[in-house]
């Protein structure tokens, strides 16, 4: 039977021989302490006097400081712009991706021609790259767009062309007996048959691209998420460091969520394959 | 009855290239199917049944020889020549059971509103009537397989193609879909060539069964039999309990196993 919503944890934590059975709700309840219990740890760190406030402050004054900045002109633009970027790169990296995913998926020849440079570029970390991204564009938008494409791009392209070699004969057959063009079956088959490893390969290269943003944006930016953190270092503004930091765990999460929702309402066949 | 066979195969071969050398699907072939007619091809695994229904389907060519529809070569797959897969594998669950049934029809450019009528009547037909909204992954094995057979008849193609509709059906199941094809047969009076490895099948549905053997492919033989136009003429499938059916299954047995 279906698994309710996030619980992939909790299910396998079940499943497994070795494992004690625990249910949703009390995986839940486990899942909030382990949380409270990391705050409360914070606290008596700060609390202790081992550790100056200047650079463990305590979750109270994170708070206070947190308040100060949302309420200020800097944190809210510069998340935003984080936020721009990462859509627009991995936009472009979707763009291009599926597309040419199942091209190469299709077609041989597309395959020979542009698996090497994909496999070349693709063990790099993405913000190797980025120093000549920055030389070609200069700091600014482009180059960290171009960055958060790249980096998010094989990812997508290989879920997709892997995929297409798993769509069943069965399906183009039925497609083609059915007498629909090539297009046709693209659209009515292929793709479809395709979206439940594009969207993985999507998910996959969100987490990518999100990583890559915040450290471009402290390499060479000077505007988002990332740069603010890094430009709050250097004047020792711990505050604003580990504020910046929560928000950035939080909303990595939250688009991890999103994506969990996406598949299940946009595929939701797969749950009963 | 026409003069030319509605499904022909003349001299057929079918071999591949493998490393261990050549492997022959079917060997030197020949094969008549009349309009109208079921047709059963039975035989142990890799005797080439799935062969012979993907050579009129379309999907493969022939090495050597010839497949003929209405005396023309069959060059690809078509709308005339339906094929049921296996385990309903070839429905697309992104699409509702009314929408599978009418993909065909939209290939074809058969209007919304007529499409609509056509998709409805075939779904009647296999009782499906109220389950056109209906995802097809929230339907069971046996319905999905309906869904696939409406799939096939409602482009009107006048030859189906059946891959061992029934192998992944529970055996009560089974039962009903045997008679629910009958039916349609004999409604529709398409012409039906079967692939099953179920003799019972063989024996109750077919005008003609064609028994074959394993590497390479060959026809061992062919007969008649009309213990489906019986079941149909009577409305009851009662005839499988009689003296002459379970005789006929038995023999079609032995065939099999002693060649």
């Amino acid at each position: 039977m279906r698994v309710a919503s996030g619980s992939a944890e909790a299910g396998t934590a079940g499943a497994g021989a070795l494992s004690f059975y625990l249910s949703r709700y009390h995986f839940t309840l486990v899942s909030l302490a382990s949380v409270v219990a990391g705050v409360v740890v914070w606290e008596l760190l700060a609390r202790s006097g081992r550790f100056s406030e200047i650079l463990l402050p305590s979750p109270g004054a994170v708070w206070v400081e947190f308040l100060r900045l949302s309420a200020g002109p800097d944190l809210w633009p510069n998340y935003f712009v984080t936020l721009r970027r990462l859509f627009l790169g991995l936009g472009v990296a979707v763009v291009a991706g599926v597309p040419i995913g199942l091209l190469m998926g299709m077609s041989l020849a597309a395959r020979g021609l542009l698996n090497p440079p994909i496999e070349l570029y693709r063990p790099l970390p993405a913000i190797s790259y980025f120093a000549i991204l920055v030389m070609w564009f200069g700091v600014g938008e482009q180059s960290i767009v171009t960055v958060l494409a790249l980096g998010g791009f094989p990812p997508i392209v290989l879920e997709t062309l892997h995929a297409v070699a798993k769509v069943r004969k069965e399906r183009i057959e039925g497609a083609q007996s059915m007498g629909l063009s090539t297009l046709g079956q693209i659209i009515h088959v292929i793709l479809p048959s395709c979206l439940p490893q594009i969207l993985t390969g999507i998910r996959v290269g969100l987490g990518l691209a999100y990583s890559v943003v915040v450290a471009a944006e402290m390499v060479a930016s000077t505007s988002g998420l990332g740069w603010m953190v890094y430009n709050a270092s250097q004047f020792v503004e711990s505050g604003t460091v580990i504020t910046g930091l929560i928000l950035m765990g939080l909303t990595g999460l939250a688009l991890d969520g999103i994506m969990t929702v996406v598949q299940r309402r946009l595929v939701p066949w797969v749950a009963y394959a | 009855m026409r003069n030319e066979p509605t499904m022909k195969l003349s001299d057929v071969t079918v071999s591949y290239q493998l490393k261990a050398g050549p492997l022959i699907a079917l060997d030197n072939v020949n094969l008549d199917v009349s309009e109208g007619s079921f047709v059963s091809l039975i035989g142990p695994s890799g005797c080439g049944k799935s062969t012979i229904l993907n050579l009129m389907a379309g999907y493969i060519k022939p090495t050597r020889g010839q497949v003929l529809m209405m005396g023309k070569p069959v060059e690809g797959p078509g709308p005339d020549r339906m094929v049921v897969h296996q385990s309903s594998s070839a429905l697309l669950p992104w699409l509702s059971v009314a929408d599978n049934v009418g993909l065909g029809l939209r290939a074809k450019g058969v209007p919304k509103a007529k499409r609509k009528e056509i998709v409805r009547n075939y779904l009647d037909l296999v009782s499906l009537g109220g389950f056109g909204d209906h995802p097809i992954y929230h339907i069971s094995g046996g319905m999905q397989q309906r869904v696939a057979l409406a799939r096939a008849l409602a482009t009107e193609a006048p030859v189906v193609l059946l891959d061992e509709p029934l192998g992944a059906i529970d055996a009560l199941q089974r039962e009903v879909m045997q008679d629910l094809l009958l039916d349609i047969w004999n409604r529709t009076r398409r012409t039906f060539v079967l692939v099953t490895h179920s003799v019972e099948e063989a024996v109750y549905l077919s005008t003609d069964i064609v028994v074959m053997s394993a590497r390479p492919g060959r026809v061992l033989r062919r007969s008649s039999v009309s213990f489906g136009a019986q079941a149909v003429a009577e409305g009851s499938s009662k005839v499988k309990a009689e003296q002459p059916f379970v005789t006929a299954q038995s023999e079609l047995m032995n065939q099999l196993i002693h060649g």
